[in-house]
């Protein structure tokens, strides 16, 4: 009995631990190898080393990938060795082996376009696979330093890294080489993004084609064809890298060893290439919607009017409007930059000299000349400082006329007295305005029928063809300079004040009144021409002669150019003003357009603070004779009333018309004042004096103001006729100039006397007469 | 993919059939040296076959003889006819052969042995064979049947020769080895691993690589060269001391295959049409091993150390003879560094480490003759390990109702964790009765 129960005693200690479930458990589970906690990506190198990491870190990152698929192979195995079929991949995916998101559907999709993408039909196989990755090893180089180059230092990107990254694009493009329709590529795209079909993919392939269309000879409709786009890159690259110096130069003006030479040759060369390659019949037009759709689709807010900007070119080229572009307007445009760029590189030197010598000017934009300029690019100069490095260059030059021409234009164009706060002279300044002068010379090649070298129209009051183009050209040019401007910059349109306030400049005005007056006073008020330049001149049109209907168009070169560039230089004025916080305005914005509207009064009271910064000359004459006599009054009259829109506000864009008048102003001054006494005088034996000279401009300026509706009022009509009378003779115009030296053309014996006794007219006495003018009744 | 271990005790060949053949060995008490000239041929205590007439139903037929040659001849046989009754199909066909040796004395000192025996026993006095001492889990087992797990003995010769009084140096050889034998396996790189018989230990069914993606896993074993495999030398030597009706000390050391094999795989992720599946390409090895041990065995205790020295292993055993009817007893081995390292990496790299017995395993057992007829007996095994904590329990009640017959019920139970040597078995406790004939 002793033992039972000693047995039972112990039997029941030992067992004690796992008494409770002896009987009826469950079966123990079947033995899952768990490997879901060891990722295999331990430890794996981010796979955008191979094209952002250095060296050292792109070979491993590669190295591991490779490794990593290459053991995958011998990992896994479909039926046949080195090969899965389409059906084996799907179960893969079914299985969750291969996974890319939570829907297996999604992913055989993905899968599916990955390889058609990468031009694997059917089944995948090793091979194929080694061969990309073949690919990628042998350009992992060029690769990555593509990628770096445009990602990190995409400012100084040159011609050589384009045809880098093209001729690494040419590799993979040949490596893929399939063809298949737009709509399968949008799939399969769409489908690896995870995203819907849209228009707005299609508007892009739409374009992109068009791009194709554009460039490469027989380029398919409808479809990607990888070989064929390949072969004309590949061409492409061959036969325009003969432009590779200009395309530096446009990609990086900032280059302190441009050498002008080698960039016209290359231009040049450029020229004839795409001469040819243009040409060609093969080729297919893009239309100007594709082109709008694309921005509007890129989100880089083309201004509305582009549609009509692209009209120049209708001026440009024979075949192509603003609803289609031809191949050849490559040509056109080509054209444009090499007149301009024939005269821009023989400035370059004059800057490159002069920022090496620490002569930049000291200007409001580049407050201190030397720390913040970094190139010669930056460089602003004075007149005067351009004129001596110019005469020093001539003779230096072993053709001086080249040089002579850049000048001439500089010379001609820009007032020595304004608008240096606002638009300092930079080899920028120097290109946009030769820019505008290349394309001045191409209409009036268009339009000069007798061919010489200028172009006119029968009388101000006939609304003609010519004006109209100048005009469409000026628009066109300053919307598109502007907006790629902007893009340059980065910055969109509607991102600040600043860029919001300055829409193309001719926006919400009296755009054709406006733009006539400027062309109109294009040649005779805003060009500074030296005495013999003046005497071709006015024997050419016989304007002082009266002979020739008055206000007539002449515009010959210098022009055109000066139109474009005062025009053009309306929307930096307008920036400046409102971005400058010493001026006190009151502004307002319009809450749907966004429009900038300015409170009159204040644009009004601060008219003596923005002569002082924009028109020192006009400032300082104006307070010489009472500027609340003068330039005030006459800036009122000149000055819209407010529009409906807000009660005392005008539209920003209202400020050009200060402008233009401020700037035609003191460009009578400028172009009539020929010693260069700043101011006009009489002189007896000369019959075209600097008065005559003055009066005649200022009478026709002035008419055309009221002619064009810029001026309206009561007396504007009696104003004219008394113009008219005063210019209509030269015993008359005596009146007239004794007029403008007095500033007031109701006393006019007293002027005579005044006149008689050599008092100068001065701008002063040019605004009190123009006040006098624009309030009579 | 990651490495992925297959249970050295799951692998079997695939021509199991052989080895059903060669049979096991049955109990065996140590021989002393017998007189001149006298020879015995030792057909064990039992050898029999089962056969399986229904998925419970078990016949078992067994024979036991005992001859003795030259001086006194004298024959005796006996035939057993068991027939039992299980609620668990837990064997299978199994043919178990018993010591079948015939050992010549060559004058006192030298003594031959030619058949089939277990070393150890050959030489001690007082050493009787088991599986869970030091001994027998470096030994090849038979664990056809989970309750009852056997050493399996050698096919050869051996000698002994007397080198002082009770000092005696013995060696013994055997050409053929029988590795370690479990239920059957059936391996097929079309279809997961499957076995008929319940207690089998199916390798892992399945791969998870993560959360969502679960594979099955097939094996592809490399097929064996059973002639080769089979046809391989074992040697054993010992040096033992027996002190008379006290104790016995042996040291000793064998060389042999490996009863258990190492495996080497090589894994692939396979798709055949819409089927995607793991596979594994096993082969098993049984590579030599060189094993040294010291046993102590007396009347009232037993003492065990072997060392194997290529897998740093030391397994150590004692059993304490407290009564006539009662014992217990431990079973462990200490693995080397080598060994732990594998272990702990396994874990972290989604291996699953086979439970084995010999991990802290505590045992007793009683035998209890309650009147003259009623026997009752009983033995529990349990591991104290953390994971493997498994524990199987054996109770039987025989009557002896002649002496020719007896009817006899036994329960097995096992309990443990998911991951415990007895736990896997935990669902497949069973009750047998039988009735036992012989004559």
């Amino acid at each position: 009995m002793v033992k039972i129960i000693f047995l039972t005693f112990l039997l029941i200690t030992f067992a004690s631990c796992g008494l409770e479930r002896w009987w009826g458990e469950p079966a123990a589970p079947v033995p899952i190898i768990d490997l879901s906690a060891t990722s295999a990506a331990k430890g794996a190198p981010p796979i955008t080393d191979i094209w952002e990491g250095s060296e050292e870190r792109s070979k491993q990152a590669f190295e591991h990938y490779k490794k990593t698929i290459n053991e995958l192979w011998s990992k896994v195995e479909g039926d046949k060795k080195g090969v899965f079929t389409e059906r084996e991949l799907r179960a893969l995916i079914n299985e969750r082996v291969i996974k890319l998101s939570n829907d297996a559907a999604d992913d055989i999709q993905k899968v599916m376009a990955v390889k058609s993408l990468l031009g694997i039909k059917g089944a995948l196989k090793k091979e194929r696979l080694d061969e990309i990755f073949n690919w990628i090893d042998s350009s992992r180089n060029d690769l990555r330093r593509a990628y770096q180059k445009f990602k990190n230092d995409s400012a100084n990107v040159l011609f050589g890294d384009i045809k880098h990254a093209i001729n690494v694009g040419v590799g993979l493009l040949n490596l893929l080489n399939w063809k298949k329709s737009n709509s399968l590529f949008l799939q399969e795209i769409n489908i690896l993004l995870g995203a819907e079909n849209s228009e707005r993919d299609e508007k892009v392939m739409h374009f992109a084609e068009e791009v194709m269309g554009l460039v490469c000879p027989r380029y398919p409709m409808g479809k990607i064809d990888l070989p064929k786009l390949s072969a004309c890159l590949t061409s492409a690259v061959s036969e325009f890298g003969v432009g590779e110096a200009w395309f530096n130069y446009q990609l990086k003006m900032s280059d302190n060893n441009h050498d002008g030479v080698a960039i016209t040759e290359s231009l040049v060369a450029l020229k004839s290439v795409a001469q040819k390659w243009f040409k060609n019949p093969q080729l297919r037009p893009i239309t100007t919607d594709s082109i709008i759709e694309f921005l509007e689709i890129m989100e880089l807010d083309p201004p509305d009017n582009l549609k009509s900007a692209f009209a120049i070119v209708e001026e440009l080229n024979g075949r192509s409007s603003r609803k289609i572009f031809f191949p050849e307007i490559v040509l056109d445009i080509l054209e444009v930059f090499f007149k301009e760029h024939r005269e821009i590189f023989k400035v370059i030197p004059i800057f490159q000299e002069a920022f090496k010598n620490g002569k930049c000017e000291v200007t409001e934009r580049f407050p201190s000349a030397v720390p913040p300029i970094k190139s010669w690019a930056d460089c602003a100069l004075s007149l005067d400082e351009i004129k001596k490095l110019y005469i020093k260059s001539t003779q230096q030059t072993a053709n001086p006329q080249n040089v002579l021409h850049a000048f001439g234009t500089v010379k001609s164009t820009v007032s020595p007295s304004y608008a240096r706060s606002v638009r300092p002279i930079t080899p920028n300044f120097i290109a946009n305005l030769l820019m505008l002068k290349s394309i001045s010379a191409h209409i009036i090649f268009i339009f000069d029928n007798d061919r010489d070298g200028s172009i006119r129209s029968a009388s101000e009051h006939e609304k003609n063809e010519v004006l109209e183009v100048i005009q469409q050209c000026v628009v066109s040019v300053d919307t598109l300079t502007t907006y790629i401007d902007r893009l340059k910059r980065g910055i969109k349109p509607k991102q600040s004040l600043v860029a919001e306030a300055a829409p193309p400049p001719l926006d919400g005005l009296n755009l054709e009144g406006i733009s006539q007056v400027a062309v109109l006073a294009g040649s005779d008020i805003l060009v500074i021409r030296d005495k013999e330049e003046r005497m071709i001149f006015e024997k050419i049109f016989s304007n002082f002669t009266n002979l020739f209907p008055r206000g007539a168009v002449n515009l010959d070169l210098a022009g055109v150019t000066a139109v474009m560039s005062l025009i053009d230089s309306f929307g930096d004025y307008r920036q400046k003003l409102l971005d400058s916080p010493e001026f006190t305005l009151k502004t307002w914005k319009q809450p749907v357009t966004e429009e900038i509207f300015i409170d009159r009064e204040s644009l009004l009271k601060n008219i003596p603070a923005i002569l002082e910064k924009f028109f020192p000359d006009t400032y300082r004459n104006c307070l010489s004779v009472g500027m609340k006599k003068s330039c005030v009054p006459s800036f009122d009259g000149v000055l819209p009333d407010s529009g409906p829109e807000k009660e005392g506000y005008v539209e920003a864009s209202s400020f050009d018309l200060i402008v233009l008048v401020a700037s035609a102003i003191e460009g009578i001054r400028n172009s009539c004042d020929f010693n260069n006494s700043g101011d006009l005088s009489w002189a007896l034996f000369d019959g075209r004096d600097e008065l005559d000279c003055a009066f005649t401009r200022i009478s026709h300026a002035s008419k055309r103001l009221i002619d064009s509706k810029v001026i309206e009022g009561a007396g504007t009509e009696t104003t004219k006729a008394i113009l008219s009378l005063f210019d209509s003779t030269f015993v008359t115009r005596t009146v007239g100039k004794a007029a403008l030296v007095t500033g007031s053309l109701k006393r006019p014996l007293r002027g005579t006397w005044n006149f008689i006794t050599h008092k100068e007219a001065t701008i002063g006495t040019m605004y009190l007469l123009m006040n006098e003018l624009v309030s009579s009744e | 993919m990651k490495k992925i271990f297959i249970w050295p005790r799951f692998i079997l060949f695939p021509s199991f059939l052989l080895l059903h053949l060669l049979g096991l060995f049955e109990g065996h008490t140590g021989r002393a040296f017998g007189s001149p000239f006298t020879g015995e041929f030792d057909f064990g205590h039992r050898a029999y076959a089962t056969l399986e007439s229904s998925q419970n139903l078990i016949l078992n037929l067994g024979a036991e003889s005992k001859t003795e040659v030259w001086q006194r001849p004298r024959y005796e046989a006996l035939v057993y006819s068991d027939i039992e009754f299980a609620t668990q199909n837990r064997l299978g066909k199994n043919f178990d052969l018993g010591t079948t040796a015939y050992r010549q004395g060559l004058g006192d000192y030298l003594l031959f042995s030619f058949g089939r025996f277990y070393p150890l026993e050959e030489f001690s006095e007082y050493y009787e064979k088991s599986s869970i001492d030091a001994v027998g889990i470096n030994w090849s087992v038979n664990e056809k049947n989970p309750s009852l797990v056997r050493p399996v003995g050698w096919l050869g010769i051996g000698s002994r020769v007397r080198l002082y009084k009770n000092l005696t140096l013995g060696f013994q050889y055997s050409p053929l080895f029988i590795p370690t034998l479990g239920p059957t396996i059936v391996y097929s790189k079309d279809d997961a691993p499957s076995s008929e018989s319940p207690f089998a230990r199916l390798p892992p069914a399945s791969v998870k690589l993560d959360a969502e993606t679960q594979l099955p896993l097939r094996i592809a074993l490399d097929e064996i060269d059973m002639r080769k495999l089979l046809l391989q030398d074992q040697f054993f030597a010992a040096l033992n001391y027996t002190y008379p009706e006290l104790f016995s000390l042996s040291l000793f050391a064998w060389d042999s295959p490996s009863p258990t094999p190492t495996t080497t795989t090589t894994e692939m992720l396979r798709v055949s049409g819409d089927d995607v599946y793991i596979l594994v390409n096993a082969t098993a090895a049984f590579p030599r091993r060189q094993r040294t041990g010291v046993a102590l065995s007396s009347t009232f205790i037993d003492m065990q150390a072997v060392y194997e020295q290529a897998g740093g292993l030391l397994t150590l055993s004692s059993a304490l003879k407290l009564y006539s009817y009662l014992q217990i007893g431990f079973l462990h081995t200490i693995r080397g560094a080598q060994n732990n390292d594998a272990g702990d990496s396994g874990e972290e790299s989604g291996e699953i480490v086979s439970p084995l017995l010999d991990e802290k395993m505590a045992w007793i057992s009683a035998s209890l003759p309650l009147f003259y007829s009623l026997k009752l007996s009983g033995r529990l095994l349990k591991n104290m390990n953390v994971v493997n904590d498994g524990a199987s329990l054996n109770l039987t009640a025989q009557y002896d109702f002649t002496s020719y017959a007896s009817i006899y019920s036994t329960l097995q139970l096992f309990a443990g964790g998911d991951n415990s040597y007895f736990g896997t078995w935990r669902n497949l406790d069973f009750i047998t009765t039988g009735v036992s004939a012989r004559w």
